[in-house]
């Protein structure tokens, strides 16, 4: 059949610059934030440290050094001194890194997968599924989710799984209503109808539509839940309810350090310092996503 | 519904024999009631509606906001379940037909909606907005499925360059061609049209329609036009149907409902026009009042149906 005379470029409304997901329009406005950019390159050295931890701490971290107890900064040998027992603080810095991010990033995960499962049957499935699911979720958010991450790891030890799941369980619960609030919003959208008579599944609608679409406001909350759970697991060490010793975290670290203040002065100030930084950089790196996702004023 | 309120004279009697015989029609609504229950009390959206949609043939349904024609077009799409009534498809009663056997229905029937933007998937490109439906119903591979996507988007006067583009990047008619593409892409029987251009400007309305037209002249589509555009349905339809407060009030062929529409709420809703060069048509000296209970469709002339009333 004849086509239909094709618009003037000029006239063909489509704007100039390259066809670009939300994705990648995401991604660019991001990499303009230079703060959060620099907080990204930071995140990404220490993820890979964390990685690679066995390869760059000179030492593992519960072998002790009789010799150089309590040594300062600088001494020959151990870069960063030595802890009452004799141990690299430079090695326990990159473990107790690894410890951090491993609880971090594990519990986040878990969290997040918890919490696209329950909050996108809910908010997709409706009535009676909607009404189970949270009331589960509502009894877990009244549970104080400290005294419940001190029972888990008193019941299960103190395990890096346990510390994990004690982060993670709490975490879920809030976005798994985010998720379900999202998922409540963009079915309504008139493109989740067009696909209904377009004749697309309820799974295909749920998981191919509405969820990219929905997930955006859940990736800002998770980029702020990483330093959340990572101050969360300090926070049980510093209790004396985070992993098992010699393991080193820096919650415990801190912990012992406060014991030496003036002795030993840089046992407290150096995981401190790092903490507040890692903790800082993984914020402003939320922040930008945060930043990245806000389309407020651009898109229609 | 406790009597049969359209009259035939002539072909036909029974439920559904409004128009039409049995095998002429496309869509075939029977006697529907539509009734929403809400917190504030319940909607009757619909209320004993019977027509029918002949092959071929562009249906024009217009009425005011409310008046139920949006309502209509999802019952006829099988997206929602009449209250009551029947609602067939190429004589296929909707009811009967299981959620599976409905998905693969869907492939005759497509829609294009009002908001062309909020149609089309906002993370695909257009192209694979065009695709998806093929994708959905497993018409051939990734490649022949693209291929076909930017043909479509040929057709439709969408430059293929920009295939690889966002929605959001396009300008509404725009969007509103890559969506008629996407409901064209499984080669349907029927194109549902709820309000295709009331959120397009005045000249790419006109640009969508005259797509609209060559495309339902080369594919010999069936089209439901719904609209509260007069002047577009006048041009645009074969039949047009004017709906008031979720009733049919009156059907006829466009020519004889424009030229002496019999219902008095037919005769105020074309007065209300302002003419660009004809005279008004005088309204009513009394305004229509909606009146209770369900009266009956009666043939005026042959193929003009009106609704009684009092007044």
């Amino acid at each position: 059949m004849a086509t239909i005379t094709e618009e003037p470029a000029a006239a063909t409304g489509v704007e100039a610059d390259k066809a670009r997901s939300h994705w990648a329009r995401a991604w660019a406005r991001f990499r303009a934030n230079k703060l959060a950019f620099a907080s990204l390159i930071f995140c990404a050295l220490l993820i890979v440290t964390a990685l690679a931890a066995p390869w760059i701490a000179p030492y593992h971290f519960s072998e002790t050094d009789p010799d150089a107890r309590l040594a300062p900064l600088l001494t020959d040998g151990h870069l960063l001194g030595t802890d009452l027992l004799g141990r690299d603080i430079f090695s326990r810095l990159i473990y107790g890194l690894r410890t951090a991010l491993f609880v971090a990033f594990g519990a986040e995960l878990a969290s997040l997968v918890v919490a696209i499962l329950i909050g996108l049957s809910a908010g997709y499935i409706g009535g009676r599924v909607d009404q189970g699911l949270m009331g589960i979720t509502d009894v877990m958010y009244a549970f104080p989710s400290y005294l419940f991450a001190i029972v888990l790891v008193t019941v299960m030890g103190r395990s890096l799984w346990a510390v994990m799941l004690a982060i993670g369980i709490s975490s879920w619960v809030t976005q798994a209503r985010l998720v379900r609030a999202q998922v409540l919003t963009v079915k309504e959208r008139e493109y989740v109808e067009a696909a209904r008579s377009m004749g697309a599944s309820g799974m295909t609608i749920s998981i191919r539509y509405i969820l990219p679409n929905a997930i955006g406001p859940l990736l800002v909350t998770t980029s702020f839940a990483i330093p959340a759970a990572i101050g969360a697991e300090a926070g049980l060490a510093l209790l004396g309810l985070g992993v098992q010793p010699p393991t080193p975290s820096w919650g415990s670290m801190i912990s012992e350090g406060t014991s030496y203040i003036l002795a030993a002065p840089h046992l407290l100030f150096l995981p401190a310092t790092l903490f507040a930084l890692t903790l800082l950089a993984f914020t402003w790196v939320g922040d930008g996503i945060r930043d990245a996702f806000d389309t407020s004023g651009e898109d229609r | 519904m406790a009597d049969v309120t359209v009259r035939p004279d002539g072909a036909g009697s029974g439920p559904g024999t409004d128009t039409e015989p049995v095998d002429g029609r496309l869509i075939g609504v029977d006697h529907v009631d539509k009734v929403f229950s809400t917190r504030a009390g319940d909607v009757h959206a619909v209320r004993d509606v019977s027509l029918s949609v002949r092959r071929g043939e562009t249906l024009g349904l217009v009425g005011e906001s409310g008046s139920g024609k949006s309502t209509m077009a999802r019952l006829m799409m099988g997206l929602m379940a009449p209250t009551d009534g029947t609602v067939t498809f190429d004589g296929v009663d909707l009811s009967t037909v299981r959620h599976g056997d409905m998905r693969r229905l869907r492939a005759q029937m497509q829609m294009v909606f009002q908001n062309p933007y909020g149609s089309l998937l906002p993370h695909y490109s257009v192209s694979a907005n065009v695709a998806e439906p093929l994708r959905l119903h497993k018409r051939g591979d990734k490649r022949s499925r693209r291929q076909r996507a930017i043909e479509l988007l040929t057709m439709v006067g969408v430059n293929p360059r920009f295939a690889d583009h966002y929605p959001r990047q396009f300008s509404g008619g725009q969007q509103q061609r890559v969506a008629i593409a996407r409901a064209l892409a499984l080669e349907p029987k029927l194109l549902m049209c709820d309000e295709p251009t009331s959120s397009l400007d005045v000249s790419i309305q006109a640009q969508v329609l005259a797509l609209l037209d060559e495309l339902r002249a080369g594919l010999g589509l069936t089209l439901v036009f719904i609209s509260h555009n007069l002047a577009v349905v006048e041009r645009f339809a074969d039949r047009v149907a004017v709906m008031c407060l979720g009733q049919v009030v009156e059907i006829a062929p466009t020519e004889i409902l424009f030229d002496s529409p019999r219902h008095p709420y037919t005769q105020q809703l074309l007065a209300a026009v302002l003419p660009v060069s004809k005279d008004p048509l005088p309204a009513p000296a009394t305004p229509w009042q909606p009146e209770a209970g369900d009266l009956p469709l009666r043939e005026v002339a042959p193929g003009h149906y009106v609704r009684d009333c009092t007044t």
